[in-house]
């Protein structure tokens, strides 16, 4: 039922007849629609033979005189009418702009120039059958193409213009406070800085908000990969949305990790090699660590998917030094027993690599490889923090070549000069040997 | 009803329930007297249903009848129904009641349900015409339920069952689901044209028993009701299966089976029109003039060929012309006549053989800026005038040559051009001209325009309900031809010019001459709006298409209708005939071309592949091929395989074998006893191809000749055919050779020269 009891209510107020019977409005509605109906297929007549595929106000007053009812005037226009479609909570509604015109300016305005005269031009669609290559033909296309290629224009010619659903569900306010958030979290002033991010983590109103912060993180990383000082705030976003107790992230959180990933394993991460990019990572690693203990419960393959991810990065020697740092930052912070499995094989193989790299004459490569080594000392580290009750192994030449066995030389020597050398060659002697 | 009247009765009350029982009413007189006392008893019932009681009193006593209830199912197998070749719907008995029936408003929904099983669980080869049946059995319920008031259930019954019927009815169905009471059902133009006419199904004679069957075993009365009073089933004998739905649905012509038969069985002339005797002899005069003086030059070696081939055309045309007394009369041909004959001489001497294998070259004519605001566009025959019909009410023509079109300074009065010489009034014409130019007069938007043969005329129609006549030298108004009530859709030359016909909103085409300013004829009978109207090369007819889906040759003298087409399952919007004036092509919204032959009236190959409505079609000068064109933005050429065309219709071959039959008793020849009409035309056979050569060159059997000239020449091949509906249908047609795509460009016209070549004109569309 397109046309309804309650338009032909309305109507009737508007014309001043107040109580109409309902029998009388259910009749006159399907009245009025099966007129409608009448009308219209008597101006398709019209379009077709003007050999169109859209039909215009001018059929519908073809359609009209040809009843012999007076046509409607001053709705005719050249050019089709342009419907737009705005969404309500009910149904679809489907208008035509009827913008204001100020007649000030309109006067004074230049007169529109004279429309193109109809001209035509003259080309060869086939010469003997074969449809010659030249501009005025259409450049030749697969059939698959042309299927593609339909739909998208069918859509263009409705002549509908689709806003958006969500932006009449979105209140003012929140689209102001949304505004002065992202607005405040690139001032440079870290007092204002700090303030919206605390508002972040305590707004318990905001939950309206959580796609749009997330799709903010996710904008921000992908367009500022090079700036530190804004990742970091990224990321400050990232981790204030996650504290906030009154917001439910875990919807959002397929949306949020690829952005942490990014800010973990990327090849760079400022402008400036020199500039403390490798805290930005291990912060990252941090958050990514904990999202997997908290929804590592309720999705299962998370964990071993981020694993795996970070694992292929560390494996893959023609990554740079940053992106291993990362993932060896990345896959320690996920636990003990990621690194036994994960980390301790492999660190041998890579310490080869790390040496070779050493050896090459560039301070930020060596800086770089320090980092990733260091790394690798740390995730040694947790796995001495993990077994406390081990007794710390002596510093002996036997050790050290057992050492030598699981983590290569260099690694080894950093290990034996560190304080709590004792603990780590326990734990990781330990390791290597329940893995045997 | 007098004594032995009810003595019969009485007596072959016993009589009749063998009949029933045996199943077979074969018109004995005791089924006969039977059904009467059977009818006398529902109508004893329907006078006690209503109360009539004197009435239902007097009838008791005068027929005597018992109280002894008859069920219909009695009485309709009392019925033949079911002989090949006649109206097979059931006679129109007075009722069949069933209360119970009657007072459920359910009994639509159910019984349709069923029939609906039912014929999804039948053979196959019946499944294709018992679908076709139940769409106006289902357009008939629907109606019904609205004109009872039941709304609602109608709307249920709409929602659950158009599925069945969207695909090759979906616009009546459209229109059928506005409608929502019963006063609407009255008044639409759909709906009436459904109630007033009879809607035809074609069947064979196993599938309708099985449908008459099924609704007499299940008690359909309500659907029997349909069947009867709004079905016009013709039964078809024959082995071959009906095999498409399109085949079997003939839909609502305005006639009957029979009288549709009757009408594809009417004579007709399609040869060429007979060659004017004073311009056959001008030309071969300046001919051979011109083959004299130039003597054995390059020019006058080619008069001398030309000479040779209007030799052949002379010869050609004599064979097939219409004879002299059938034509249409033209006007007194001038020099110009014969400068175009000798012009399309030279154009047949350069023509390029198309085929499958030869495609033809297509001239594409783009027009910009139109603003979707032109509705129709021609290119004149010698290819330098290109016209267009806009909806601004104008017409805009273009000279092809890009020549200044320069017409007559506005001074010039019209008696000191009449009296002048050839100099004095190419003296007043302007001085300067565009090539191109606006011709206003009309007072709504210009929906269709043609150019004359000779480019010196063009004609046009408009939404205002006139067609114009613009001097093309002049280029000014010369006459408003007013006469139709609503917007004309088409016009259309005759291919001499000087005629032209009409299409419009008001159900009509018109035939105009250029001289009168009122119709010469009114063609009445579409059952909508006639949307494209073409002549016959010989002129001697027109053939309309219309949104009834139908396409109808018309004869121009007689203003009757000689064929009707149909299978459409869209409206009609645009025909062409080839140029040997055998066959027909027809197309229209629903994206498909039908072609047909005009002698027999079948439909001989349908050409599916258009993605849009298709504005024009054009036949190769040989008639081999057609090209189509589309608002799908492509041009087409499709295979027309003429072999099947040379049939004729069963009817006329059935005639003129009774009358060979009828020449040979007369001749004192003992016909072969015992030989039905097939297999006596196989017994003739042999001699016949002679007999038909022969009476051509003998003058003794010249009266049959002349009635026959229309199937001489295919005569060998058609009896092959004769008595089967052996139409070709394929879903994706195979006879699709080539598709060439424009850019934007929705195809408006398709013109095909004498040389074959192609000129297409479209409108680029911006979105």
């Amino acid at each position: 039922m397109i046309y309804s009891k309650g338009s032909v209510k309305n109507i009737a107020d508007a014309i001043g007849i107040s109580k109409l019977k309902d029998g009388i409005t259910t009749a006159m509605a399907q009245d009025v629609e099966y007129r409608l109906h009448e009308i219209i297929s008597e101006a398709t007549k019209f379009m077709r033979h003007s050999k169109r595929t859209k039909l215009t106000v001018a059929d519908i007053n073809s359609a009209l005189r040809v009843r012999n009812i007076e046509p409607i005037y001053g709705f005719e226009t050249g050019r089709p009418v342009k419907f737009h479609k705005a969404s309500t909570a009910l149904e679809d509604i489907y208008y035509v702009e009827d913008e204001p015109i100020d007649l000030d300016t309109l006067l004074e305005e230049p007169l529109p120039s004279v429309p193109l005269d109809v001209v035509y031009t003259a080309h060869w669609l086939a010469i003997e059958g074969v449809q010659p290559k030249i501009q005025q033909n259409p450049a030749p296309v697969d059939e698959e193409e042309l299927v593609n290629k339909k739909p998208v224009k069918s859509q263009r010619q409705e002549g509908v213009e689709t806003i958006p659903l969500v932006k009449h569900v979105l209140s003012r306010e929140l689209q102001l406070y949304f505004e002065c958030i992202t607005e405040s979290l690139q001032s440079p002033d870290p007092v204002v800085k700090s303030t919206a991010l605390e508002s972040i983590s305590i707004d318990a109103g905001i939950h309206q908000l959580v796609t749009y912060f997330v799709q903010y993180i996710a904008v921000t990383v992908k367009n500022n990969l090079h700036n530190l000082e804004v990742l970091r705030t990224a990321m400050a976003v990232a981790q204030a949305i996650r504290r906030n107790p009154n917001l439910f992230v875990e919807p959002y959180m397929h949306q949020l990790i690829p952005s942490l990933l990014t800010c973990l394993v990327s090849k760079r991460l400022c402008e400036n090699h020199t500039e403390d990019h490798w805290s930005l990572r291990d912060g990252a690693a941090q958050q990514i660590a904990e999202i997997c203990r908290q929804f590592g419960q309720s999705y299962h393959t998370l964990q071993a998917r981020i694993a795996r991810t970070l694992l292929r990065a560390f494996l893959d020697p023609t990554k740079p030094l940053t992106t291993h740092y990362g993932a060896i930052v990345g896959l320690s912070r996920l636990g003990v027993s990621i690194v036994k499995v994960l980390v301790l094989p492999n660190i041998k193989a890579y310490m080869s690599l790390l040496d070779a790299e050493m050896e090459k004459d560039s301070p930020q490569l060596r800086d770089d490889a320090r980092h990733c080594q260091n790394a690798l000392l740390g995730s040694l580290r947790v796995l001495a923090d993990d077994s406390d009750d081990l007794k710390p192994a002596n510093l002996t030449s036997v050790e050290k070549s057992k050492l030598v066995n699981v983590v290569g030389e260099t690694l080894a020597n950093v290990v034996f000069s560190e304080k709590d050398g004792g603990e780590i060659i326990a734990a990781v002697l330990a390791a290597a040997k329940a893995k045997e | 009803m007098d004594a032995s009247d009810r003595h019969n009765a009485a007596q072959s009350t016993s009589a009749a329930g063998a009949g029933a029982g045996s199943g077979n009413g074969s018109g004995s007189s005791g089924g006969r007297q039977a059904s009467q006392k059977k009818v006398e008893k529902v109508v004893l019932q329907f006078l006690k249903s209503k109360g009539y009681k004197d009435a239902e009193k007097a009838l008791r006593e005068n027929a005597r009848l018992d109280d002894a209830e008859t069920t219909l199912g009695d009485l309709a197998n009392v019925f033949p129904g079911n002989e090949v070749g006649s109206d097979a719907s059931v006679p129109n008995w007075i009722m069949f009641y069933n209360e119970a029936e009657e007072g459920n408003p359910d009994a639509y929904s159910q019984s349709y349900r069923e029939l609906r099983r039912w014929i999804d669980s039948s053979l196959d080869v019946y499944k294709h015409e018992l679908y076709a049946a139940s769409y106006p059995i289902f357009v008939h319920s629907y109606v019904d339920l609205l004109m009872r008031g039941l709304g609602e259930k109608a709307e249920e019954f709409m929602a659950l069952y158009s599925r069945d019927h969207v695909v090759n009815h979906g616009k009546d169905i459209g229109v059928l689901a506005t409608l929502k009471t019963a006063g609407h059902a009255e008044e639409n133009s759909l709906t009436r044209l459904f109630r007033e006419n009879k809607y035809g199904v074609r069947m064979t004679r196993v599938g309708f028993e099985l449908l008459l069957s099924f609704l007499q075993d299940h008690n359909h009365t309500l659907l029997m009701r349909t069947v009867n009073q709004h079905l016009n089933i013709r039964t078809v004998d024959g082995t071959e299966p009906i095999s498409s739905e399109l085949e079997a649905d003939v839909g609502i012509t305005g006639h009957t089976q029979n009288q549709l038969d009757q009408f594809n069985g009417q004579d007709v002339f399609l040869g060429s029109a007979p060659m004017d005797a004073y311009v056959r002899d001008e030309v071969e005069r300046t001919l051979q003039s011109e083959a004299g003086r130039r003597g054995k030059d390059a020019a006058g070696a080619e008069a001398s060929a030309l000479l040779d081939a209007f030799a052949k055309v002379k010869q050609e045309n004599a064979a097939g012309a219409v004879p002299a007394r059938e034509a249409m009369p033209m006007p007194p041909p001038h020099g110009a006549e014969v400068e175009h004959q000798i012009a399309s001489l030279k154009a047949l001497r350069k023509r390029i053989a198309l085929g499958p294998a030869a495609l033809p070259s297509i001239c594409m004519y783009t027009l910009h800026n139109t603003n979707s605001a032109m509705n129709c566009a021609a290119v004149s025959e010698d290819l330098s005038l290109l016209a267009g019909g806009f909806s601004e009410s104008y017409i805009k023509i273009w000279s092809l040559k890009r020549e200044p079109l320069r017409g007559f300074q506005s001074g010039l009065a019209a008696a000191t051009a009449a009296a002048s010489t050839e100099e004095d009034i190419e003296a007043g014409r302007e001085k300067t001209a565009d090539d191109h130019r606006k011709l206003v007069a009309h007072s709504g938007p210009v929906f269709g325009l043609d150019i004359s043969y000779d480019s010196r005329y063009l004609v046009s129609c408009s939404e205002d309900k006139t067609a114009r006549l613009w001097s093309l030298d002049t280029y000014t108004n010369v006459v408003c031809y007013k006469g139709h009530n609503y917007p004309v859709w088409d016009v259309a030359f005759a291919p001499q010019g000087f005629y032209f016909a009409t299409a419009s909103h008001d159900r009509t085409a018109r035939l105009w001459s250029c001289d009168h300013i009122y119709a010469l004829r009114i063609f009445a009978g579409h059952l909508s709006d006639v949307n494209c109207v073409r002549f016959h090369p010989n002129s001697k007819y027109v053939v309309t298409g219309s949104s009834d889906k139908s396409v109808r040759l018309w004869d121009v003298q007689r203003g009757s209708c000689v064929r009707v087409f149909t299978g459409h399952t869209g409206s009609v919007d645009t025909v062409a005939i080839s140029p040997d004036g055998r066959i027909m092509a027809s197309a229209g919204e629903d994206q498909t071309v039908n072609v047909w032959d005009l002698g027999s009236g079948r439909c001989m190959d349908t050409l599916a592949g258009h993605a849009g409505s298709v504005y024009s079609l054009a036949f190769s000068q040989e008639g081999t091929l057609l090209l189509s064109g589309s608002a799908d933005e492509t041009v087409r050429a499709w295979d027309i395989k003429r072999s099947s065309s040379a049939s004729d219709h069963p009817i006329i071959a059935q005639r003129r074998e009774e009358r060979r039959q009828q020449e040979a008793q007369a001749g004192a020849q003992p016909a072969a006893s015992g030989a039905d009409a097939s297999s006596a035309m196989d017994v003739d056979n042999p001699d016949d191809g002679a007999s038909a050569s022969g009476a051509k060159a003998s003058g003794s059997s010249a009266k049959a000749n002349g009635q026959a000239a229309a199937g001489g020449a295919s005569d060998s091949k058609k009896r092959d055919a004769a008595g089967v509906w052996k139409s070709r249908r394929v879903a994706e047609s195979d006879s699709l050779l080539k598709t060439w795509r424009t850019k934007s460009t929705p195809v408006y016209s398709i013109l095909m020269t004498k040389r074959n070549l192609a000129v297409a004109t479209g409108a680029f569309t911006v979105e």
